[in-house]
C-alpha cells in the first residue's frame, strides 16, 4: 500500500475544495458517491479501473463531508441571530473550552442546549463564543445560564471566517456578571477535565518559578498555551520567521514518548507493554495541549509509527502524514482552509521531501568534519522548511522574512534546550518543589536568551519585508 | 496500478469509504429532518416573572406585595446580588410564610 494514502487524501482534499467553490446540492453529490461505490465494487478485480473509481469515490466523500459539516440542524443557535433586536435571550448550556482570562475579560465557548425568550423556551444546539467580565469561577464542563443578546462575529482580520472554520457563528458579550448563573459542573468529558487540571498544574509551576514573560513562552512551547506570550515577543518571532517554535509540535510529542518510555523502563516493564502504555499518555498530552492541528498531526503520526512497529510493517512518512491529515479533515473538513493546518503539513512535507534531496545534492554523507556536517544538516532542514512554507506565509501574513533560515539555525537548537528544560522543570516541580527553583534558573536564562536573540535578529537591516496588501 | 493495493486492502478500503459515505448520508438526513420542538411551554414557571429582572412596578403590579415591601425586595437584590432561590426572599424583613407563598405564585428566581 505504498503511498496510497497520499493519493486518496489528496482526492479527499480536492473534494472539499470543490464543494466549497461550487454550488452543488448534497443529494447530487451523495448519489454520485453511491454510483462511484457501486462501480468500484463492480470493477474490484480490474486494478486500474478500480483505482480510478475509488479515487472518484474518495473525492466525492470529501465534498459530501464538507456539505454535512456546514449544514446546521433546525433550532441551531445561529437561527436566533435574527431576533437580536427583540428582547434578551436566556441561554442554558455547558462550557466546552477552557475559560481564558485576560485584561479583566473571560472568554470561552458555550455549547447551547436550551434557549428561552420571554415565557417560551426551545431546545437548541451549536457553539457560542462568549465574553464575560472576569470574576466568575468557571471551568470546562460547567453548566451555566446567560441572559443577553447574540451577535454575529466581526468580519475584520478574517475573524468571522476563522470562527466559522470552528463551526462558531455566534458571539455573546456579557457586561453584567450577575446575569451569568452557574447551575452545575457535571458535563463534558472526564478525560478532558483531567487533562485540563494537569495543564493548570503544569502552568502554575512555570508561573511559580519563572518570570511572567518566560512562563508565557514556556507555556506556549510545552503546553500549547500561547495566549500568554507577550505580544512584543510574538511579533518579533513573526518577523524573524521563528514563530513556529511557540507551537507544540512533533518534537514535543517525541519528548513525551521518550520520557514516558524512560520512566516505564525504570519500572522494568517489557518493551511491548511500555509501548502500549505510552499510547494513552500520548493522547492525554494531545488533550493537555488543546488538541491543536500540529499536536493532533504529530500524535496521529506517532501512533501510526507505533502501530507500524507493533505490526512489524514498513513505515512511510508520507503515508502517515496523509493519514494524519485525513483524520483531522474527517473530524472537521473546514480545517483545510486554516493557515495553521496548511503550514503544519507543508513544513513537515517539505522537510520529508526536500531535505533528503538537498542532503544528497550536497553529499553530506561523505563529509568527514562532524561539526560542519551538523551545521549543514541543520541549514538544510531550515532551507527545506522555508521553501515549503514561504509562499503560504507571504500570502497569508504579507511578510517575507529574509533572515528565517539563519534565525532558525540559531533559535531551533536553543528551543530544543528550552523545551527539555521546561519538561524537566514540570517533572521536578511535581516531585520536589524545593529543588525546582534550582532548575528554574537555567530555564529562565535560556528563555531570556531566546527573547534577546529574537529581538536582535529583527533589528538587522532587511531582516523582513512587508508586502503590499 | 497507481494505488498499489493488495486484494484485501482494496476490500478494506472500499468497505471503509462506502461505510463513511453512508454514515455521512445518514448524518445529513438526521440534521435536516431533526424536528427540534421550537417552543416548549415551560411547566413550572410559565407566566411567572423572573424576580431577578422584575422592576419595582412589576412587583407592585403583581399585587402580592406593597410598594414598601417591593422597594425592600429591590434593595435586597441590589445589595446581595440576584436571588438564587425563591427561599432567599425569607431573609427580607416583612416576608413571612404567607407573603412568601403569595410571591412564589407569581415570581420565580433564575
Amino acid at each position: 500500500m505504498r503511498q496510497a494514502f497520499c493519493i486518496l487524501t489528496a482526492a479527499f482534499c480536492l473534494g472539499i475544495v470543490l464543494a466549497s467553490k461550487i454550488r452543488m446540492g448534497f443529494g447530487f453529490l451523495f448519489v454520485l458517491g453511491l454510483m462511484a461505490a457501486v462501480l468500484s465494487a463492480a470493477s474490484y478485480k480490474r486494478g486500474f479501473r478500480f483505482n480510478i473509481f475509488l479515487i472518484c469515490l474518495v473525492f466525492l466523500l470529501g465534498a459530501v463531508r464538507l456539505k454535512v459539516s456546514v449544514t446546521q440542524p433546525q433550532g441551531h443557535i445561529r437561527d436566533y441571530l435574527n431576533f437580536k433586536n427583540n428582547s434578551q435571550l436566556t441561554i442554558r448550556g455547558f462550557i466546552v473550552s477552557e475559560p481564558f482570562t485576560k485584561m479583566g475579560k473571560t472568554s470561552f465557548i458555550l455549547r447551547a442546549q436550551e434557549v428561552r425568550q420571554n415565557n417560551f423556551q426551545a431546545r437548541s444546539c451549536g457553539d457560542i463564543l462568549t465574553y464575560i467580565k472576569s470574576g466568575k469561577d468557571l471551568h470546562y464542563g460547567d453548566t451555566i445560564s446567560l441572559t443577553g443578546n447574540l451577535y454575529g462575529p466581526l468580519r475584520s482580520f478574517g475573524f468571522r471566517d476563522y470562527l466559522a472554520r470552528q463551526n462558531i457563528y455566534v458571539v455573546m458579550k456579557m457586561q453584567d456578571i450577575s446575569l451569568v448563573i452557574k447551575l452545575g459542573s457535571n458535563q463534558g468529558s472526564p478525560v478532558k477535565k483531567f487533562a485540563l487540571m494537569l495543564k493548570e498544574k503544569c502552568n502554575n509551576i512555570f508561573y511559580r518559578y519563572l518570570s511572567s514573560a518566560s512562563a508565557g513562552i514556556l507555556g506556549a512551547m510545552v503546553l500549547g498555551e500561547k495566549r500568554n506570550v507577550p505580544p512584543l515577543v510574538y511579533n518579533s518571532m513573526v518577523k524573524s520567521g521563528t514563530v513556529h517554535i511557540l507551537v507544540v509540535s512533533g518534537f514535543n510529542v517525541g519528548i513525551v514518548f521518550f520520557i514516558v518510555n524512560l520512566f516505564l523502563r525504570l519500572l522494568r516493564l517489557k518493551r511491548r507493554l511500555r509501548i502500549y502504555l505510552s499510547i494513552p499518555l500520548l493522547i492525554l498530552y494531545c488533550l493537555i495541549t488543546g488538541a491543536s492541528n500540529p499536536v493532533v498531526r504529530a500524535t496521529v503520526m506517532g501512533l501510526i509509527l507505533i502501530c507500524v512497529y507493533l505490526f512489524k510493517r514498513e513505515a512511510d512518512i508520507f503515508n502517515s502524514l496523509a493519514e494524519a491529515a485525513a483524520f483531522i479533515l474527517l473530524l472537521n473538513p473546514q480545517q483545510l482552509f486554516d493557515v495553521g493546518f496548511q503550514l503544519s503539513f507543508a513544513s513537515v512535507w517539505a522537510i520529508a521531501y526536500i531535505y533528503p534531496r538537498i542532503k544528497s545534492r550536497l553529499k553530506l554523507r561523505y563529509l568527514q568534519n562532524k561539526f560542519l556536517k551538523y551545521i549543514l544538516e541543520g541549514l538544510s532542514v531550515s532551507v527545506a522548511a522555508w521553501v515549503g512554507t514561504a509562499g503560504l506565509v507571504a500570502y497569508n501574513f504579507r511578510i517575507i522574512s529574509a533572515i528565517t533560515v539563519f534565525a532558525n539555525m540559531l533559535i531551533v537548537p536553543l528551543t530544543t534546550l528550552i523545551t527539555l528544560s521546561g519538561f524537566t522543570l514540570i517533572f521536578i516541580g511535581l516531585l520536589s518543589p524545593a529543588v525546582a527553583s534550582v532548575f528554574a534558573l537555567p530555564t529562565e536564562l535560556l528563555a531570556v536568551l531566546l527573547v534577546r536573540l529574537s529581538f536582535f535578529l529583527t533589528q538587522i537591516p532587511g531582516a523582513y519585508i512587508y508586502l503590499p496588501s | 496500478m497507481m494505488l498499489e493495493l493488495a486484494a484485501e486492502e482494496r476490500r478494506a478500503v472500499l468497505f471503509l469509504v462506502s461505510l463513511g459515505l453512508v454514515g455521512m448520508g445518514l448524518s445529513f438526513a438526521f440534521k435536516v429532518n431533526s424536528r427540534i420542538e421550537r417552543y416548549v411551554v415551560p411547566g413550572e414557571n410559565f407566566a411567572k416573572i423572573n424576580i431577578n429582572r422584575a422592576s419595582l412596578s412589576d412587583l407592585v403590579a403583581a399585587k402580592v406585595a406593597s410598594e414598601k415591601l417591593a422597594a425592600k425586595i429591590i434593595a435586597y437584590r441590589d445589595t446581595h446580588g440576584p436571588f438564587r432561590d425563591m427561599e432567599d426572599l425569607k431573609e427580607i424583613k416583612g416576608i413571612g410564610d404567607y407573603r412568601y407563598e403569595r410571591l412564589d405564585e407569581v415570581f420565580y428566581a433564575e
